[in-house]
């Protein structure tokens, strides 16, 4: 690793990991146009967060080392996890052969501790969050996984930074069918993971119908803020694997590529909004219909793929 | 985009349309994604000419006009007709829950790419795509009739096995007569247009459709 | 000269849908009938056998002797339905115009020449059959209906996809679906996709034909079908699937497929035999009894098609026979129906007792069912056990000759009772019996009375042009192949 790449990642992180509440504040403010509102500033995400990083935490006298360790593991994983995606240029500071996998790992490894600290806290409702959790997650999870598959066997390469993107529009060439089926599962587990409207609604107040924020709820100050950053982030970084591999900057130069990247996840941003302001949300029972989908598509992509590889 | 590339895309979307109307449980979508699927299908005999770099010859046009008026005009005509009638019945009831069914249905696929990729053909079809595709039509349509109670389902399924038929049929769009597509068209239309009678009268005697009330001929 | 025979019946039943008197119709469906019987005769004695080729289609050996047997059987039972009398729940023009469509469908069957016509022609009987079936009202006669429709639908279209897969074996050359053009250099031919294709087409064509593991459906139809139409589908319909299946089996057999699609054939034959007579047991219906007899004779005709040429000649045989045997007892079960207000076995007691003409008849049929010698039953049975034991098949052999018996067993002891059982007292003599005028019995009684006679005469002596026709139809079924000379040893012992 060179010192110009050193030199030139210092800007792109910092970017990258100033963008997240930026992109939430896109949403909202996409949603409410839709609602005919003005909506919050565009700044607002981050009065939150620094309001809530000010405050002192409360911890309840029932709870654990585990009830605290929640947030920060799960941000930290998170962290971990932006060093080996793409998110504004083609490479990654520490992408490694069969980095996937650690990265679908340290995903899990984040959402189980939100779940472990859900249920330290012995709440019947932060343990329901818990089960919904984790069970979308399970059905989330084979998605991803086998769009893995195919971008991997399309880029012939297991590090994510090098599988995305890295083949030019020839990866639309051959496989192109099953290209498309990759970002729809791609899709489906992007608005999963970050709990967005068909799956899970973020703006509820019913306790009853949410899944990821009841389990927060007994959250609070920095262990609250690190919780909605942390979610702001996966945003950015599931978008971003989803755009690399549907929009390989294939010929483009390469200083191209941040301006354009930061363009496309806003542009993602407001899509989200505009899904979350047309759909209903799905009755928690057609949920796993949804994922189950997103597995079809992503299983019968990596037929097409393997196909057209031994073929 | 060239041909090829299209019709690739044109298969994939109609193995997808297979397993979403194992999802869907409104019948009368599933009638509509039948249509679509018949529509694709249609377009396809013009490919085949587009394909080999002439104009698509009279053979072809007949079929796909052929397709289009029974398969995305008549038959879903009937069949929504029949749905219509008897509004309070129009949601599915699978013997397996729409996740399983859909599950079932992707390794359905899977196995239909499997066993054709064990089978090379003895000449070049339209797209190496062609009877994967038709396979997990003809298999999804199985898995339909004997997986859905309701009589309609069941027609549905009897329609994707002639689906899938029709695009293994595809390979062979020089050598069949043109008599004998037309000929099987309107069998398959004669043949559903009966089945909407029989569904009806079903249901005047029943006053539902499902299949399980039938089974008292077994008890006999 | 073809083209007659499935024109004759549709121009028939157009009139019969446009003539406004119910019984100028039924007139019309015998005049139909018999005007097919006279054009298939006119074929016997005009020209023997290079009938001329219209493209699509024309007569061969095996067509013939197919469509002289389904003429046969309707002109038989356009006669007896005139004496049939039943309320319909299809209006009597349709049934009728459906009865002689179906005629002109299996016609073409029988004389189309390209297999996509001939799978055309097979669904069309399908559809032309099924409002047949809805003859009676009621909900068990839909259910039958219902599933004869979407079962043999659906069967019928794997046995397309199964042509189709022939058609790919032999490169996407549209002359491998030409029957009179068949594929001659088994090189050409793919053989993987051509036992894909043969193995569909068994399936296909095995359900509508009643084979075992597909029959769900036959029982119901014939349960619920008025008596004549049984006798069509049992004695015309599946022998319409079963030319469908000969036919795809002699393209493997001159590709060089012939042993591995024979197995198949063997296997579900016996599978077939091996149900029907299980089943048999304990079945409570007459109809029904008999339907499962039609399983157990197309499992036997299929055995004997599979052990290849040294069987073809019996199994021809059979099939005249069976069609024979199969008109005889549904006219009678439909009498007896009339008579004693049922066609529940148990209801049905001392027939002999009550009408011995038809306590004659009916014993006849039962001998004709199980092989016993007058009939020709046994001299096909007979002639398949002996190409068994030729071709050196032992266990085939052994299976099927046990299974014939435990059929035999349970046949004759469910029918026995019938013709001369006491007639339990609870059971009054049914008040229809009276209501049936006399005419009309005597016209079923008649007819199946002749059928007989032609059944138990064609067993004991056949006419040369019989056995020629017979012979030549067992040769396009299957050539002998250069080990024996089956239809010699065979010739010794019939009469």
């Amino acid at each position: 690793m060179n010192v110009l790449r050193v030199i030139l990642a210092v800007p792109e992180a910092v970017v990258v990991l100033a963008m997240p509440p930026l992109l939430m504040s896109v949403i909202a403010k996409t949603k409410a146009r839709f609602a005919g509102r003005v909506g919050p500033p565009w700044l607002q995400p981050y009065y939150d967060l620094a309001k809530l990083v000010r405050k002192a935490p409360v911890h309840s006298r029932t709870t654990t080392w585990i009830f605290r360790a929640g947030p920060i593991v799960s941000l930290a994983a998170l962290l971990t996890v932006a060093l080996l995606v793409p998110v504004l240029t083609r490479g990654t500071p520490l992408g490694f052969a069969g980095d996937v996998i650690l990265i679908a790992y340290l995903l899990a490894l984040g959402r189980m501790f939100t779940v472990l600290a859900a249920m330290d806290t012995g709440s019947s409702f932060e343990g329901m969050g818990a089960a919904r959790e984790v069970t979308f997650g399970a059905m989330s999870e084979p998605a991803l996984f086998l769009s893995f598959v195919v971008l991997a066997v399309a880029g012939r390469s297991l590090e994510l930074g090098r599988m995305v993107g890295a083949p030019p529009l020839g990866a639309w060439g051959p496989v192109g069918p099953a290209m498309v089926l990759v970002v729809g599962a791609l899709l489906i587990v992007l608005i999963t993971e970050t709990c967005r409207v068909p799956v899970d609604d973020p703006a509820t107040h019913l306790e009853l119908t949410m899944i990821h924020e009841v389990m927060v709820l007994d959250h609070s100050g920095p262990d609250l803020a690190a919780i909605t950053y942390g979610a702001a982030l996966k945003f950015v970084l599931l978008g971003s694997i989803l755009l690399h591999a549907a929009l390989p900057h294939g010929g483009l130069p390469a200083w191209l590529d941040p301006p354009l990247r930061i363009a496309e996840l806003a542009g993602l941003a407001v899509l989200v909004g505009v899904l979350e302001s047309s759909l209903a949300r799905l009755r928690l029972n057609r949920v796993p219909l949804l994922l189950a989908g997103a597995t079809v598509l992503a299983g019968l992509a990596t037929v097409l793929t393997l196909m057209r590889s031994t073929a | 985009m060239n041909v090829q590339a299209a019709v690739d895309i044109v298969l994939v979307l109609v193995i997808l349309l297979d397993l979403a109307m194992l999802a869907v449980s409104r019948l009368s979508t599933l009638v509509r994604l039948f249509a679509i699927q018949s529509l694709l299908l249609a377009l396809l005999p013009m490919a085949e000419g587009l394909l080999s770099g002439t104009m698509p010859g009279m053979h072809a046009v007949e079929i796909t006009g052929g397709t289009i008026g029974i398969k995305v005009v008549l038959i879903p005509w009937i069949l929504l007709r029949i749905i219509r009638t008897g509004e309070i019945h129009a949601e599915v009831t699978p013997f397996l829950g729409f996740a399983a069914s859909l599950f079932v249905g992707a390794v359905l696929v899977a196995a239909s790419f499997a066993v054709s990729a064990r089978l090379p053909l003895p000449m070049t079809p339209l797209s190496a795509m062609l009877v994967p595709a038709s396979f997990s039509t003809l298999m999804i349509g199985l898995f339909v009739l004997i997986s859905r109670l309701k009589a309609i389902t069941q027609v549905l399924g009897f329609l994707l096995v002639e689906n899938g038929i029709f695009l293994f049929g595809l390979m062979l769009l020089k050598s069949m007569p043109a008599l004998v597509e037309i000929g099987i068209l309107l069998d398959v239309f004669v043949g559903v247009f009966l089945m909407a009678i029989v569904v009806y009268h079903i249901r005047r005697t029943f006053d539902h459709m499902d299949m399980d009330a039938l089974s008292e001929l077994e008890g006999r | 000269m073809a083209p007659i025979l499935v024109a004759l019946p549709l121009a028939f039943a157009l009139l019969c849908l446009a003539v406004p008197w119910a019984r100028l119709r039924v007139v019309l469906l015998v005049l139909g009938t018999w005007a097919h019987l006279g054009a298939v005769a006119w074929m016997w004695v005009g020209r023997p056998v290079e009938w001329v080729q219209v493209s699509f289609v024309g007569l061969d050996a095996l067509g013939q002797l197919f469509v002289t047997l389904l003429s046969v059987l309707f002109a038989a039972t356009s006669v007896y339905f005139a004496g049939y009398e039943g309320r319909t729940a299809v209006s009597q023009r349709a049934f009728l115009a459906c009865m002689l469509a179906l005629l002109g469908a299996m016609s073409l069957v029988c004389v189309s020449r390209h297999l996509g016509v001939l799978w055309v022609a097979l669904e069309a009987s399908t559809l032309a059959a099924a409002p047949l079936i809805y003859f009676h009202l009621g909900s068990r006669a839909l259910a039958a209906t219902w599933k004869f429709l979407l079962m043999n639908s659906v069967g019928i279209a794997l046995a397309l996809l199964g042509i189709f897969c022939v058609a790919v074996a032999a490169g996407g050359r549209g002359e491998a679906l030409w029957l009179n053009r068949a594929i001659v250099r088994p090189l050409d031919v793919d053989p993987t996709w051509l036992r894909v294709g043969f193995l569909l087409a068994l399936v296909g064509f095995g359900t509508k034909m009643g084979l075992a593991p597909m029959h769900a459906w036959l029982p119901d139809a014939h349960g619920e079908a008025p008596a004549p139409v049984s006798a069509l589908l049992s004695g015309a319909v599946l022998n319409a699937a079963l030319l469908a299946l000969l036919r795809v089996y002699h393209i493997c057999a001159e590709a060089g497929q012939g042993a591995f699609a024979g197995q198949w054939l063997i296997v579900f034959g016996l599978v077939s035999v091996g149900v029907a007579a299980v089943f048999m047991f304990g079945e409570a219906d007459f109809k029904r009894l008999l339907a499962l007899s039609s399983v157990e004779n197309m499992g036997i005709i299929a055995v004997g098609a599979g052990l290849g040429a040294v069987a073809a000649y019996p199994s021809m045989l059979h099939v005249m026979h069976n069609t024979l045997n199969k008109g005889i007892v549904f006219f009678l079960a439909g009498l007896l129906g009339h008579v004693f207000a049922t066609t529940r076995m148990a209801g049905i007691r001392g027939v002999m007792a009550r009408m011995p003409f038809a306590g004659v008849l009916l014993a006849a049929g039962l001998c004709a069912l199980c092989a016993l010698p007058p009939f020709g039953t046994f001299f096909s049975e007979l002639g398949i056990l002996m190409g068994a034991a030729q071709a050196g098949r032992w266990v085939v052999l052994a299976i099927f000759t046990a299974l014939l018996a435990v059929a035999f067993v349970n046949l004759a002891s469910a029918v026995v009772p019938m013709i001369f059982g006491r007639p339990p007292e609870e059971v009054t003599p049914a008040p229809a019996a009276a209501s049936i005028a006399g005419w009309r019995r005597h016209t079923m009684l008649t007819v199946a009375g002749l059928l007989v006679l032609l059944a138990a005469g064609l067993g004991a002596y056949q006419p040369e042009a019989v056995r020629n026709a017979l012979a030549q139809a067992a040769e396009s079924v299957c050539r002998p192949g250069d080990d024996t000379a089956p239809v010699a040893t065979f010739a010794e012992v019939q009469p």
